[in-house]
């Protein structure tokens, strides 16, 4: 176990070291550790410059003579090795402190952990005074958010089993764009390769593990694209005037605006979308709520509620 | 923390001991395994390894850590801060996002700094994230700090059933999270009765000087209601408002629960997409306040 890590380390020291390209043989022979016939030893290395590439490490290949292209050289310039994020400040180091304790727990805390190191190594102090006292929490223990997150960053094509809204599940093969959450949920979106369409998905949606498929860097991310557009909340284009009994229905008086404050009831202007999901707000709070206008939303809640009646004499 | 780590695992973090020593030499061998969130025992090992890293001919790395404090020397080459990796990114703008929906809004200063900091550590990956707190982030603050110094709370609570608004003096017992929101139990004044509260249900909470009561009340034992429900359509959206009370596949489910005017509400704002067929008595009652819901059309 401890003999791959050091070879690891051994071998970023040489290639970062170096300022001529590394052959093969030179590395072999400099670093202890590679072992066996020259086939092992082929397959080691392999593995080793996968390993250092999953840590963000690039090994760059070159060639030490444009005659003679067969004879190929390694190293890692220290420019692509190195954080060039130039100034930090204290106040700015305090926020990510924060931002990192956030995952504490959840799916992506040592990710979380290992990037506050490197900024702390920057050797900035960070000024804890200078934030408020804030608490938010993340909570997510799903192991498929942290599939998705490497998908993401390597960019590969990802599959899985979704369950449609009659509750079948369908696979679905995905370029993954984007994560995020909001109201409580997670959410990736992507390209999805049947439907040849960007479409969002809701993680606790997923019924089976999120499965990865071929090679890294197999699609790009389009330029424009956005995970906050994806996630924003549609704009809601229609009004609902509403009766609601006084002191009830709260959310509902909140998200509005009120028009005429009576004694026993409230009319309230109320934004929404469309209109099954005015009704089912509506209908939530049954005689507390009265839809005044639209007459098409007023007459259709009425036949739901005899519709309700009937099922349940 | 007691999970394995793996080779690679290892070798990443002895890669980024090195800068974090250089830049706090003479650290404790505590709190450097604090920080890198592994065993004391697991750090040492780490250090012996990289003390036996580098050129061995004239180049080994010099590392002094005998007497619980550890510093370094002769490590230029991996004296450097390695890059963020796309999965540290995603972590650390994740946080940001959340923080930056939690801050108030007067904090113009500290907005500034997350968007500032979004794009020079995003590189481009920030616009593929985006993230809202469930909760609200101060109000979580704030009963942390209850539970902590044992006072009151006061709070503005929006009831999830009626949606009638109260004002309530709580006294917090504990803080949980369950199918990812979190909740508050407390002592409620109001109902003289240990509640729940969803957090993200408080619309506003003060700390109160008053010390917290300390009487532990047990639960109401509420009966339970058994109901079997018919979903006729839209299966997901069903199942889904139904949550964790539902068991059982297909279109015939049971639900238990205490509250029949939550499973009431539930099954009449489905819209006809749910109905219960047993037991007799819950039918009745939702025909009787579906018919009382109509009156007032009339």
């Amino acid at each position: 176990m401890s003999r791959k890590s050091e070879r690891l380390v051994n071998l970023t020291i040489a290639l970062l070291g170096t300022k001529r390209w590394l052959t093969k043989s030179q590395i072999f022979t400099a670093i202890d550790g590679y072992e066996g016939e020259p086939d092992a030893k082929e397959r080691m290395f392999e593995r080793d410059k996968d390993d250092l590439r999953n840590l963000g490490i690039e090994i760059e290949v070159g060639s030490f003579d444009p005659l003679f292209e067969d004879e190929v050289g390694y190293r890692i310039r220290p420019d692509s090795y190195r954080n060039d994020i130039s100034e930090i400040s204290a106040r700015e180091l305090s926020l990510i402190s924060l931002a990192t304790s956030i995952w504490q727990g959840a799916v992506l805390d040592s990710s979380a952990l290992s990037g506050l190191i490197k900024l702390k190594s920057l050797g900035i102090e960070s000024d804890l005074d200078a934030i408020p006292s804030i608490a938010p929490t993340i909570h997510i223990s799903d192991e498929n958010f942290a599939t998705i997150v490497d998908a993401i960053a390597n960019r590969r094509t990802i599959s899985f089993s979704y369950l449609s809204p009659e509750l079948t599940a369908q696979v679905r093969v995905l370029e993954p764009y984007g994560a995020g959450t909001k109201g409580g949920y997670w959410y990736v979106a992507g390209l999805d390769l049947d439907r040849k369409d960007i479409r969002l998905f809701r993680l606790d949606r997923i019924d089976s593990e999120v499965a990865l498929q071929g090679k890294a860097g197999s699609y790009v991310i389009p330029p424009d694209f956005a995970m906050s557009t994806h996630l924003a909340s549609p704009v809601k284009t229609e009004i609902a005037t509403l009766k609601v009994r006084r002191g009830k229905a709260q959310k509902i008086v909140l998200a509005s605006t009120i028009i005429e404050d009576g004694d026993e009831w409230v009319v309230v202007e109320y934004p929404f979308l469309h209109q099954s999901e005015l009704l089912t707000d509506v209908l939530w709070h049954l005689e507390d709520v009265e839809i005044v206008k639209p007459v098409q939303a007023r007459s259709s809640i009425i036949e739901h509620l005899n519709q309700v009646v009937a099922a349940h004499e | 923390m007691s999970k394995k780590s793996t080779p690679t695992q290892k070798a990443a973090r002895m890669l980024d001991l090195v800068p974090y020593i250089s830049s706090h030499q003479g650290v404790s061998t505590s709190e450097l395994a604090e920080q890198f969130g592994v065993s004391v025992t697991e750090l040492l090992s780490d250090l012996n390894a990289l003390w036996m890293c580098g050129d061995d001919r004239f180049d080994l790395i010099e590392l002094e850590f005998a007497s619980g404090y550890v510093s370094i020397r002769n490590a230029d080459t991996l004296n450097r801060v390695r890059n963020l990796s796309h999965q540290e990114i995603i972590a650390i703008v994740l946080g940001l996002d959340l923080i930056s929906k939690d801050l108030p809004e007067e904090r113009i200063d500290l907005l500034e700094d997350i968007e500032t900091l979004r794009r020079k550590l995003g590189k481009g990956i920030e616009r593929v994230i985006d993230a809202s707190p469930a909760s609200d982030g101060e109000v979580i603050a704030l009963v942390k700090d209850c539970l902590a110094t044992r006072r009151k709370l006061q709070i503005e609570y929006l009831a999830a059933v009626d949606g009638s608004l109260s004002s309530r003096v709580v006294s917090p017992i504990d803080l949980y999270v369950s199918d990812n929101r979190d909740f508050l139990v407390a002592f409620c004044e109001l109902a003289d009765a240990q509640r729940t509260f969803r957090i993200d249900r408080i619309k506003s909470a003060t700390v109160l000087d008053l010390p917290a009561m300390s009487k532990v009340i047990p639960v109401s034992t509420d009966t339970t209601i058994e109901a079997t429900v018919e979903i006729v359509t839209e299966m997901r959206r069903s199942r889904e408002s139904l949550g964790k009370f539902v068991t059982g596949k297909g279109s015939t489910v049971e639900v238990s629960t205490y509250r029949l005017s939550w499973l009431a509400r539930t099954v009449i704002a489905s819209g006809g997409a749910m109905k219960v067929l047993a037991p007799s008595t819950t039918r009745s009652e939702i025909a009787h306040l579906a018919r009382k819901a109509l009156a007032i059309y009339r």
